[in-house]
């Protein structure tokens, strides 16, 4: 292909990526202000908790009727590739009541528009790009093999392999700088904002070396057919192939084998389990919370009435008996993170999205971190408040400037999957270009 | 009409002379049948759980000990999204709209586990369906086999030969259409195929009977899947003859014909969602439960019986019956008060939520106006409710869901009031044999007929574009003949 379609696929290119930059700042905006109002919600609420309590109230009280916001700072190339990001929140609210139902509460979102996909930098990089590339490059061969200008060609530049290195190497430097350019156009949108400089550097690396199986790719169907029509067939039958069906494929695959029963059996046992100990004899099972909680050996006896001590410990009691679903709920689901990965070598595109997911700190495993720190946050409301409650203690408005406030969490830092099976499979595509074929016959 | 026939005949068996047409049919079929055999027994295995663990909650609701009401009204209920029989067809939304909903008294939880909340950043690059196979694929499918229809024959130089010899541009047009149209009916026959026999081979297993839908409605169903399927396909058909026979070699009509899969599939869906959401934003969960706090803040709380909210209420309920104390009361006051403030509670949230479901439907509106430019948004669409497994009907039980929310918790109120009595609020139980008396949550999907009448613009916007191409076909050829 040459001439005006270059243009025609590149600007297109450029233009698709220019309208997911687009997509992504406001994206990315919309995330930051969610974070940012947190502190004057947080306030609002307490307002009017000091209103409701002003003459002061039990501390079971201000605690059952506090919840503070937990979050998770978004990474700036979170707004380049969004992940998980739209069915796994960014914020989370927690009351010292038991953990798990609060949880797994999906964001407000719109199914429909969920489904249907997000349009961000990764998704340009990692689908559009390649067609592009494929475009531009499959007919590097076939173009003078089906006017018969081959073997001229092979005799002025010394066999084909140059002439093919070479054709494929200018539609892949197009094809690169236009990614370039798209990812210069990020950095200027975003305020020019490279401070995670090496995690950018890697993220943008990362798509290179995909294109860079997708050359490796161009040149072995261009080495393989001799007319534009065959080589364009292959080429897109190949692209559809590994960007479309493939990952189809292998997610469904996937979680048809990876149920995940345990989010069900979780909610149902955790309330059967805390309204169950509701109806037995208390001290036993007072017993087996202090067992663990011998902080507060000071509330050893529990009255048959109702007493904010027994509530939460009781809670609590129904969060340690689903402990264990809790944990292999995390496990299943990493299980399924480890097998996407390993699957992943054998389609790029799947590697390059966990890749640059993983960079950009929007992929599930980030999720799971957010859930392990709203875990630790959940502990630190009840390290301050049991010895309150356990003690009876009335708190006024003036308390609350002393309850734990989350603290402003840095995106974890994860070790992205390995990109080695990008440069095997770029090397394997390589080792089938075989050009000199295309004069044999 | 002869020369017509013949020609499509001539073109189907051309077509299914390639080699690659019949490897193409051989990948597509295993497509289809991994889609088909994959996607049921998923969702049979999802069905299978989430009955048990229906069956499970409602064995517990019924075995609950002596309670008082309204800690059974916070023991609350499970409302389960129940999978429609053709979610193996097409799961539509059912993975993001959680499968499971805590119902408790004063407050409507958020729908959880939601599958794609499971998913790797991997699993956005979507899942293979055989709804999939039925519209994209085999769209795709029709560009690959139907690209050279009319090229070809002008590159070999044969087109000018069979004008010669006498046949008409028009039944030349209409002959490649028909021809391509035969070609691809044995990968169409092999969706219902594929589709019946995986049926055949789960239900036999899973024991499942299915109450969403009755079984009539299913056949029914399944024949306007196949009708919707056969529209999209001969669309693209339409598109790809016409794109052929404009086409000056087959390289462009190939890439233009790709071109345009891709920005129907793939591209014009997701910039459709990225605009609506960035156009009318939906809002956060934070800023929802904030707005929702501070009205509800309003209205006082109805654990309180002290709250200066209600002590007007509260002396109107006095003056009533001619009591002076609460105690003297015949029904039980705080039964009353929580029935109460159930009762604004949930007009706050109602009113909160049809805020956000309005923006949702700016949103979809959005996304029906862009589904002019791609015709498998339009399939999609059309598959989704046929399937029960849209957004319209995953809304339409999250109101079922909380009407019998709301229903329960005022009956456990109504018992609070009658058979509690004031003094004895807090130590009182109230008999088990009560549990008994509560019915279990059935939502029912939309009916057929509200689907057709809800999917009614789809379907006009791939007949109405089917006509168009027509049309201009006509216009088109009848000028070149003249010409």
């Amino acid at each position: 292909m040459r001439g005006r379609s270059t243009w025609i696929v590149l600007a297109a290119l450029f233009a698709a990526g220019m309208f997911s930059l687009g997509l992504g700042a406001s994206f990315w905006r919309t995330q930051r202000e969610e974070i940012a109002r947190l502190p004057a919600q947080y306030e609002a609420q307490m307002e009017r908790l000091a209103h409701r309590y002003a003459k002061g109230d039990e501390a079971g009280y201000w605690a059952y009727y506090t919840a503070s916001p937990t979050w998770q700072q978004p990474h700036p190339l979170a707004a380049l590739a969004w992940g998980v990001r739209d069915v796994a929140p960014l914020v989370t609210w927690v009351r010292l009541l038991g953990l798990e139902p609060q949880l797994y509460d999906a964001p407000l979102g719109n199914p429909r528009l969920q489904a249907l996909g997000g349009f961000d930098l990764a998704f340009v990089l990692g689908i559009l790009a390649p067609c592009a590339l494929l475009l531009l490059s499959h007919d590097a061969l076939s173009r003078d093999a089906s006017r018969g200008t081959l073997p001229l060609l092979a005799a002025q530049a010394g066999g084909l392999a140059p002439v093919l290195a070479a054709r494929i190497a200018a539609a892949l430097l197009l094809v690169l700088t236009t990614c370039a350019l798209l990812w210069l156009a990020s950095l200027v949108w975003s305020g020019l904002e490279i401070r995670p400089a090496l995690d950018s550097a890697t993220w943008l690396s990362s798509a290179a070396l995909h294109l860079l199986f997708w050359a490796a790719l161009a040149a072995a169907i261009a080495s393989a057919t001799r007319t534009p029509a065959a080589s364009l067939a292959t080429a897109l039958g190949c692209w559809v192939f590994i960007v479309v069906l493939l990952p189809a494929l292998v997610n469904l695959a996937l979680s048809a084998s990876f149920p995940v029963p345990e989010g069900l059996e979780l909610t149902v046992r955790q309330r059967q389990a805390m309204h169950e100990t509701w109806d037995q004899p208390r001290q036993p099972n007072f017993a087996r919370f202090l067992s663990e909680r011998p902080e507060w050996p000071h509330a050893k006896e529990v009255p048959e009435q109702f007493t904010w001590t027994w509530y939460y410990a009781m809670h609590e009691l129904a969060d340690r008996s689903v402990s264990e679903l809790a944990k292999s709920y995390a496990q299943r689901l990493r299980e399924r993170r480890v097998w996407t990965e390993r699957l992943s070598w054998l389609c790029p595109p799947m590697l390059l999205q966990l890749r640059l997911c993983a960079i950009a700190r929007t992929d599930l495993e980030s999720h799971l971190i957010h859930l392990e720190r709203v875990r630790a946050h959940h502990h630190q409301l009840k390290l301050h408040f049991f010895p309150l409650i356990a003690a009876d203690k009335t708190l006024l408005p003036a308390d609350a400037a002393r309850f734990p406030r989350f603290s402003d969490s840095a995106p974890p830092s994860l070790p992205p999957p390995a990109s080695t099976p990008l440069i095997l499979l770029s090397i394997a595509a390589l080792l089938i270009v075989r050009p000199s074929r295309l004069l044999a016959a | 009409m002869k020369t017509l026939t013949w020609i499509a005949q001539q073109e189907a068996r051309l077509v299914w002379r390639r080699l690659s047409t019949r490897v193409l049919w051989g990948l597509f079929t295993l497509f289809l049948v991994a889609a088909a055999l994959l996607s049921h027994q998923r969702q049979t295995s999802e069905r299978r759980q989430q009955r048990h663990y229906q069956e499970l909650v409602r064995r517990e609701w019924m075995e609950q000990p002596d309670r008082h009401p309204h800690r059974v009204a916070h023991y609350g209920n499970f409302a389960f999204k129940p999978r429609s029989p053709l979610a193996s067809f097409d799961p539509g939304v059912e993975a993001q709209v959680g499968r499971v909903q805590y119902l408790e008294a004063h407050r409507q939880n958020a729908m959880n586990f939601a599958e794609a909340g499971g998913l790797t950043a991997a699993g956005r690059l979507g899942e293979l369906s055989p709804a999939f196979v039925a519209g994209p694929l085999l769209a795709l499918v029709i560009a690959v086999i139907g690209h050279g229809a009319f090229v070809e024959d002008r590159e070999l130089g044969r087109l000018r030969v069979l004008l010669a010899q006498g046949a008409g541009r028009h039944a030349l047009w209409w002959g490649k259409a028909g021809g391509l149209t035969l070609a691809i009916t044995p990968f169409a026959l092999m969706v219902p195929v594929a589709q019946v026999a995986a049926t055949l081979l789960w239900s036999g297993q899973s024991g499942l009977t299915d109450s969403l839908f009755g079984s009539d409605a299913l056949l029914l169903r399944g024949c306007l899947l196949l009708l919707a399927m056969l529209l999209h396909a001969l669309l693209w058909v339409l598109v790809t003859v016409l794109v052929s026979s404009l086409a000056a070699t087959r390289a462009q009509s190939a890439a233009t014909l790709l071109c345009m899969w891709l920005c129907a599939c793939l591209v014009i869906p997701r910039a459709a969602a990225g605009l609506a959401s960035a156009l009318s934003p939906l809002p956060t969960r934070s800023e929802f439960n904030a707005r929702l706090a501070s009205e509800l803040e309003k209205l006082g709380d109805s654990h309180n019986p002290d709250d200066p909210a209600y002590v007007t209420f509260r002396e109107g309920l006095l003056r009533k019956y001619g009591a002076v104390s609460l105690d003297e009361l015949p029904v039980n006051y705080k039964g009353i008060l929580m029935a109460k403030g159930e009762e604004q509670t949930s007009q706050v949230f109602e009113a909160e939520m049809s805020r956000v479901e309005s923006v949702m439907d700016r949103q979809d509106a959005l996304v029906s106006a862009v589904a002019w430019l791609s015709p498998v948004l339009s399939w999609q669409d059309i598959s989704m409710r046929l399937c029960g497994t849209d957004v319209i009907a995953a809304r339409r039980f999250a109101r079922q869901a909380e009407a019998w929310r709301y229903g329960f918790v005022q009956k456990l109120n109504a018992l609070q009031r009658d058979h509690i009595s004031h003094s004895q609020n807090s130590t009182q139980r109230l008999d088990r044999s009560h549990w008994q008396e509560f019915e279990e949550f059935r939502p029912v999907a939309p009916s057929l007929a509200e689907v057709l009448r809800g999917s009614q613009p789809a379907w006009f916007r791939l007949g109405l574009a089917c006509v168009i191409i027509a049309s201009a076909v006509g216009l088109m050829e009848g000028r070149r003949r003249t010409a």
